[in-house]
């Protein structure tokens, strides 16, 4: 069966793997200094430490899993 | 963490800390979570509403790269997640036996915290409007102070509105009725 993640002609668009390469380090970059401001506000003004670590905890990981799909589709796709 | 940049009075007891009602985040996180799924909705719709155009064979040569963007747009909700609930969980009242805090987050980098000592309390209004507010019991509340400035405390979507003003103000009496004669202590006489 045709792997439709290998299916595009990068010649032919403007979207090549360098352009897929910077997207992820541009969203990477955006997210880990969002999540630096967001667990300084949860960790300084938080009225419970505990609640504030789980939460933090949560939004770091789940970050971390669209950041590592975003590697997996693109070493597909390149 | 919060209560120890604030620095409590020593006998200050923390009566009860209120965020806004639940529904409040309740309605931006639906919105958000519409707009996240909306890629996939067009994905199911596309083929149906343009027929001239084969959609289908499109999206399966650039299937790599759609997802690709869709899970782009799916991180930036999930930010956007993380704002909604910074939002609200900074954004509260804490309510204590000697004074009121009320601490307005907007967004990361404005942040109002105002107090006002209980025996400043002058009056307090409820309002609730709406049907929403009536059914799920939630409102604005507001809390005027005496002294120079008469300056006012209101903070929109409380929940049980009418709970808070009476806790408020049966803490304010037993402050008063503190001050007035000190020997009697004030969880006595608020029953809280």
């Amino acid at each position: 069966m045709k792997n439709p993640l290998a299916s595009i002609d990068f010649k032919a668009s403007l979207v090549t793997p360098e352009v897929l390469w910077l997207g992820f380090f541009v969203v990477t970059l955006v997210f880990t200094i969002h999540a630096l401001v967001v667990m300084y506000h949860w960790l300084t003004y938080g009225t419970n430490k505990n609640f504030s670590f789980t939460a933090i905890l949560i939004y770091i990981g789940g970050g971390a899993l669209f950041l590592l799909s975003l590697l997996i589709i693109i070493f597909a796709i390149t | 963490m919060l209560f120890e940049q604030i620095q409590l009075e020593t006998d200050e007891k923390i009566l009860l800390v209120v965020r806004k009602h639940w529904f409040i985040p309740f309605t931006k996180i639906f919105a958000l979570a519409s707009s996240a799924l909306l890629p996939l909705l067009l994905y199911l719709l596309l083929p149906t509403l343009i027929t001239t155009i084969d959609t289908t064979s499109f999206v399966d040569i650039y299937a790599g790269l759609l997802i690709y963007f869709y899970v782009i747009w799916l991180l930036l909700h999930w930010i956007a997640l993380a704002n909604i609930l910074t939002d609200y969980y900074l954004d509260l009242w804490a309510i204590t036996s000697r004074r009121i805090i009320a601490i307005d987050q907007q967004g990361f980098f404005r942040r109002f915290l105002s107090s006002f000592r209980l025996e400043r309390l002058q009056d307090m209004n409820i309002s609730v409007k709406g049907i929403i507010p009536t059914l799920l019991n939630f409102g604005t509340i507001e809390a005027q102070t005496a002294g120079g400035s008469n300056e006012e405390f209101k903070t929109a979507n409380m929940p049980d509105p009418r709970g808070l003003k009476a806790l408020i103000i049966s803490a304010a009496d037993a402050r008063q009725e503190q001050i007035n004669n000190p020997n009697v202590t004030q969880q006595a006489h608020a029953g809280l």
